[in-house]
């Protein structure tokens, strides 16, 4: 506790801050040597394949505790009619039937090894088996990692490598439409808890060369694993190394999904603007992997973090690109209004009804205090219960499946809010402001903005409470501060705009086609940009 | 961060008082008081019974007496449940007896900000009392008080009938001594019953009228019984004097604000009707001296309305519009001496004269308002007539 | 050293000069002495901007010629360590003091004409922590959050001029104080205490700016739109109210719709722009206070800006309550004698340096030669 004290008052801290500054030379590392050298993962087994077989298959049970755990299976062959072997994978993670057909059939032919020499794995993997996707190793962690992923693993007698190949075969969801990013125009795919079968999407889409996928662990004591695409030659390789770093330095007993990856990598944790932009549309990550964005996709999460992530990353929606000019422009000006109304109308009201009458029509006056004639709460109570209430409603509606979820937000919002009047629990003005509040919040893309927008909201319409127009002035100057000095990967969280860059696209409106040609200044990418 | 949020709210709330704890004062009316020194009454807007249903909409007046405003309201306080709020006050009424007394420069001396009152409040002088005039203003048909005075005032306006004033301006004519402002007067017709005589007089046969009393001489029925005739002249904070409402026009000419409004030529030959719109402002040369002299030209047009001779385009440029100048004229130096015997610059001529000086002390050395009384001025009007189809003039 | 200095662009710069320029120049000028001689203020106000400019311009000028990467640098390189010393507390003492002028102004506008149920110290309360916060981010944030209302803060003060334009008239700004030009030129170089600091603390930071070349740019094209805007508005006053009444008057930019007649949902709007220009104070009032704890930091401290920023906000709050239980004379001085004491020995070290450098540069061409 009393360190925590002591580095807090502490000033004297290093410059910490990443920048995304202009790109630098060479092939990026493999960890990343962005700003000081990545540690290493601890290799924690560092022993090598036996070249006794019972020893390998010692070692496998013991690890797998195949006592009690019956999901291991060790299965011996005779490779060739020749030669002991035994085959070791994981139930329900490999497809039995690729087991069967190229690895077990293909291994026990009599004569697949009549003309073997040197290295009997090696001349196994390319003469023998079957399988696209094979190779050897000698190092016992690859051998564990590769039986746990759904891979199978081939021990020969007397061979000191292992023979490993691609049997994934578990159930896993089918590519469907998304969940939470609708479009009308548009692909209509998601990324799936597969990983391999979210890179194909990706590659279906990128059909070029540069275009890199990086595999490895997510630093989870669970040994999910990862990939890290972006485009080679392009991306700014600055940023794909702090990108590395961050991943590299990931030490935790758990990540599961995307949000916990997302949490453990970024550098402002009590920001409410994410600092990433999560999609689950294949697409959206394609044209960002296109314009010099990191994409990354961890394997259970059907959803990609791309960074870094702007403001007006994070307010773009997929189908803006899909619209023509004035209609995608409209609908995003659009857009804009509907967030600062979600954002400022409650506060904006508050302030006005507390402190500043004078700015209000007599019109309005009349009605609103006509309307809150026989509520007892004090305007500023009901105005945060009603918030409060939209936020129960819509989590509800959200958590509740099917058909019954699209009811609660009939029920919650009609008949509730009528009853409420009915009963003058609330007015029906300050109901009508939520109301707005609420339409505005969902014309907010991003999941996560809409939650920091609520952030906002909430905490504007207090300071409306206790300090009229002044309060919310001041709090939106602080939170106009802090975006200001936020940054997402080195890049400036408002940027384009401000600090102003050399991009010619504009922010809100929908830009022509043919800028998205180049990608933008921002990005700092290692060809020329916008 | 912490320290941050913590600091306003240690500060507590910057005294909030909700808007349902208000009430809203639309007009204020200034009398003679009987027992203290001032009568003031609070015109207010009422609000409806429900949030679903606007009736019970409507106004409603308190008075009270009392030496100065806020006498008034720790009178007022006491018996309402609530506080006076005039952040939406527009109009400040004074009667001609507080007017003629030179008492507005102190009743107005009020600190209007203490009040939060806005200085572009309007001001109008009441022939009466205000309380009989607020009175006049219920209407059941429009219970939105504060657009019933502002439509009253607008139709006023946009025919070129009034002047408008508020204090900021009547603070710069008493102030800085460049002119005297002209006050739009408000006057009472009781020979119209009220609405709820009328309901009286369906089923008892009595009103609470003067079948005497007309609008401007006129007799009407219907509308309601406030009304706005002609201005009051001011020298500098003082009621010189009462313009009727065809002078007040002129003036309004003269000054540059009329809009437009209707003049009748009539000869052997019949009555044409004019409609006249001023477009734009007067064009003044100021010769200063002992003897100021001033050269005013207008440019007006003006539309044929009514015509009973049928021929009155064709008479225009041989008779009409020799006519209607010097009607004009006449009526501009007519309303002119008036102004100069009552010692009011209405016509703003010191604001022409004040642009002659290079320097402030040169100015003040000048004492207009005395020169005033020695100044002389020579109207010259030009009309034009418009095309009747397309209300617009071509040569 | 953290200076928090960042990477600013002209845009930003530009954008943070003319905040900081029209906020002191509007209401830290404003007074009632302006209108002693009639109104001159439409000339007064801008000529004050327009000295700090060329101030600024022959600062830029000293620094490239001579090679200084910043102010600090370049009072060193004229006069030597001490007096660049001396220059600097000048230089720090006037940022804050700007920064107290501009506060003070705007807590006492926001208390007396919204919040006067209230006594001042809550109002502080809300405004000066805002004021550290923004400084505390650093001359980036600053700048970056200067770009966001930049262009916007400049829309509404004109739109706040176009809309009670009938009610403008030129015989307001009769009589023409033409007799008083000495006193306009006075009033002028007097007020550059308000705006020659705002033009110094960019030069100081002029290596966040990315050095004097995008300061000296920012400078200029936040100078003279600062200019334009001041000279606009201050005409529009002129326009509304005559000198008398301006004498009397409490911030008549607040008060410009009050001699219109008819009635319209914007003129009901001051209140709202008071909010806006309130922000442009916010922003200035963070700039000249990061600008007092960066020029502290940069002569006498090792450590982080931070905490400078922090103690300086304390101050000025202190200072600000302090203020309204007594007059503090100590600031009075400051309007009174500000100006002499930045103008002259800031001109003595740009004429110096350019000397300086002249000489340098011809004695290196002849050691060459030789």
């Amino acid at each position: 506790m009393l360190d925590r004290i002591i580095r807090f008052f502490r000033f004297g801290r290093q410059d910490g801050e990443f920048e995304l500054l202009e790109t630098e030379r060479g092939i990026p590392e493999f960890w990343g040597s962005a700003r000081e050298e990545a540690p290493l993962p601890e290799q924690e087994d560092t022993r090598k394949v036996c070249k006794s077989l019972a020893e390998n298959e010692e070692r496998l049970r013991i690890s797998f505790r195949a006592d009690i755990n019956s999901d291991l299976i060790l299965r011996p062959f005779t490779l060739g009619g020749k030669i002991p072997a035994f085959l070791a994978y994981l139930n329900g993670m490999a497809d039995t039937d690729q087991v069967s057909d190229f690895i077990l059939r293909d291994g026990m032919r009599p004569g697949c090894l009549d003309h073997a020499r040197g290295n009997l794995a090696r001349y196994t993997m390319e003469n023998v088996f079957t399988m696209g996707e094979a190779e050897t190793t000698e190092a016992w962690a690859d051998v564990k990692q590769a039986v746990m992923e759904g891979r199978s693993a081939v021990f020969i007698e007397a061979c000191g490598q292992a023979v490993l190949m691609d049997t994934r075969g578990f159930e896993h969801r089918s590519v469907t439409e998304p969940q939470a990013e609708k479009v009308v125009r548009g692909p209509q795919e998601a990324f799936v808890e597969n990983l391999r079968t979210n890179i194909t999407l990706l590659r279906r889409i990128l059909h070029t060369e540069d275009l890199v996928c990086e595999m490895r662990g997510a630093g989870g004591d669970n040994g999910i694993r990862l990939a890290i695409l972006y485009r080679e030659g392009i991306t700014n390789i600055t940023l794909v190394e702090e990108v590395k770093r961050r991943l590299a330095q990931i030490d935790t007993r758990t990540v599961i999904g995307m949000g916990v990856l997302e949490q453990l990598t970024e550098e402002h944790s009590l920001s409410p603007f994410p600092q990433v932009l999560q999609t689950e549309r294949p697409d959206r990550s394609a044209a960002l992997l296109m314009q010099g964005h990191v994409v990354v996709l961890l394997d259970g999460s059907p959803f990609a973090s791309v960074m870094p992530a702007t403001l007006f990353t994070l307010m773009t929606s997929p189908e803006d690109v899909y619209m023509r000019r004035p209609q995608g422009s409209i609908i995003r000006i659009v857009r804009y209004i509907g967030a600062m109304i979600s954002i400022l109308l409650p506060a904006f009201f508050l302030a006005l009804a507390l402190y500043h009458q004078g700015l209000l029509s007599t019109e309005v006056l009349t009605t609103v205090i006509a309307s809150r004639k026989m509520v007892f709460a004090p305007i500023g109570a009901e105005m945060i219960f009603l918030l409060v209430v939209f936020q129960l409603i819509r989590e509800a509606g959200m958590r509740v499946p099917g058909n019954i979820g699209q009811a609660i937000g009939i029920i919650g919002g009609l008949i509730l809010g009528q009853a409420a009047v009915a009963a003058n629990l609330a007015s029906s003005v300050v109901l009508i402001v939520v109301a707005l509040t609420g339409l505005g919040n969902f014309c907010i893309p991003d999941y996560s903005t809409q939650l920091a927008a609520a952030f906002f909201r909430l905490t504007l319409t207090i300071a409306a409470w206790i300090g009229g127009l002044l309060g919310v002035i001041c709090l939106m100057t602080v939170f106009l501060a802090w975006m200001a000095s936020l940054k997402s990967y080195g890049v400036p969280f408002l940027a384009p705009f401000s600090p102003k860059a050399h991009s010619q696209k504009p922010m809100i409106l929908r830009g022509r086609l043919t800028m998205h040609q180049q990608a933008e200044d921002i990005m700092n990418t290692q060809e020329e940009t916008l | 961060m912490l320290m941050l949020a913590l600091a306003p709210l240690c500060c507590g709330c910057l005294e909030a008082t909700s808007l349902d704890e208000y009430g809203y004062v639309l007009t204020i009316g200034v009398d003679q008081g009987e027992q203290k020194k001032y009568n003031i009454s609070f015109l207010l807007q009422k609000e409806g019974d429900s949030q679903e249903a606007q009736t019970g909409a409507g106004s409603y007046i308190i008075t009270a007496e009392g030496d100065n405003l806020f006498d008034v309201l720790t009178v007022v306080h006491v018996g309402v449940p609530y506080e006076l709020n005039f952040t939406r006050t527009n109009f400040i009424l004074l009667s001609d007896q507080i007017a003629s007394s030179s008492r507005m420069d102190e009743f107005l001396s009020i600190s209007f900000n203490a009040l939060k009152l806005r200085q572009s409040a309007k001001l109008v002088i009441v022939r009466g009392t205000c309380a009989e005039y607020f009175e006049g203003l219920a209407s059941a048909d429009i219970p939105n008080v504060a657009k019933r005075q502002y439509n009253l005032f607008r139709t006023y306006q946009q025919e070129g009938m009034i002047p408008m004033t508020n204090f900021t301006t009547y603070q710069e004519a008493v102030g800085s001594g460049r002119f005297d402002v002209a006050i739009p007067v408000g006057r009472l017709d009781r020979s119209i019953p009220t609405e709820s005589d009328g309901e009286k007089q369906q089923t008892q046969g009595e009103t609470e009228t003067n079948d005497k009393d007309t609008t401007d001489g006129v007799k009407r029925t219907g509308g309601l019984r406030s009304y706005i005739h002609g201005s009051a002249l001011f020298d500098g904070n003082r009621l010189a004097g009462l313009l009727d409402d065809e002078d007040t026009e002129i003036l309004l000419l003269a000054m540059g604000q009329f809009q437009n409004g209707y003049l009748s030529v009539s000869d052997e030959k019949g009555t044409v009707t004019f409609l006249i719109k001023e477009t734009v402002i007067p064009h003044v040369q100021m010769s200063l001296g002992e003897a100021p002299h001033a050269v005013v030209t207008l440019a007006l047009f003006a539309e044929i309305e009514l015509d009973t001779s049928g021929n009155a385009e064709e008479r225009w440029d041989s008779e009409l519009k020799g006519q209607l100048e010097n009607y004009i004229v006449m009526e501009l130096n007519r309303v002119f001496e008036q102004c100069k015997l009552l010692n009011s610059d209405a016509m703003r001529f010191g604001r022409y004269a004040c642009m002659q000086f290079s320097s402030v002390e040169a100015w003040r050395d000048y004492a207009w308002k005395e020169k005033y009384k020695n100044m002389t001025a020579e109207f010259g009007v030009t009309v034009k007539l418009n095309d009747r189809i397309i209300s617009s003039h071509i040569e | 050293m953290k200076l928090c200095q960042g990477r600013v662009g002209k845009q930003e710069g530009a954008n943070l000069i003319g905040i900081a320029l029209v906020s002191s120049a509007l209401f830290v000028l404003d007074i009632a002495e302006a209108y002693q001689y009639g109104n001159g203020t439409y000339v007064s106000f801008p000529g004050a901007i327009l000295l700090a400019l060329v101030l600024f311009l022959l600062l830029a000028g000293a620094m490239r010629a001579s090679g200084q990467k910043d102010l600090l640098a370049l009072m060193d390189f004229a006069f030597g360590k001490f007096v660049g010393n001396i220059l600097s507390a000048l230089i720090c003492v006037l940022l804050f003091a700007n920064a107290y002028f501009l506060i003070s102004r705007f807590a006492t506008m926001v208390h007396a004409l919204v919040f006067m149920e209230v006594t001042l110290f809550p109002v502080l309360l809300w405004i000066v922590p805002v004021v550290i916060y923004i400084a505390f981010h650093g001359f980036e944030c600053i700048a970056r959050i200067a770009k966001c209302f930049g262009v916007i803060l400049g829309a509404c003060l004109l739109l706040s001029l176009l809309f009670p334009i009938d009610g403008y008239e030129a015989y307001r700004l009769f009589p023409l104080p033409l007799n008083h030009w000495d006193t306009i030129a006075a009033d002028a170089f007097t007020g550059t205490f308000a705006t020659i600091p705002a033009m110094l603390a960019l030069l100081c930071m002029a290596q966040g700016m990315q050095g004097v070349q995008s300061a000296k740019k920012a400078g200029i094209i936040g100078a003279a739109v600062s200019i334009g805007l001041v000279a606009a508005v201050q005409v529009a006053i002129g326009m509304t109210f005559t000198y008398t009444e301006l004498q009397n008057m409490f911030v008549p930019l607040y008060r410009l719709n009050l001699k219109l007649v008819q009635e319209s949902y914007f003129f009901r709007l001051d209140k709202m722009l008071l909010f806006l220009w309130l922000i442009g104070a916010l922003i200035a009032g963070a700039y000249y206070l990061y600008g007092a704890g960066f020029v502290f930091c940069r002569r006498w401290s090792r450590y982080d800006i931070r905490p400078a920023v922090i103690a300086a906000g304390i101050i000025l709050l202190c200072c600000l309550t302090t203020e309204h239980m007594g007059q503090l004379q100590a600031f009075q001085v400051v309007r009174q004698y500000g100006s002499w004491l930045l103008v002259v020995p800031f001109t003595a070290a740009a004429a110096v340096a350019l000397v300086k450098s002249h000489f340098l540069k011809k004695k290196g061409q002849t050691d060459e030669k030789a």
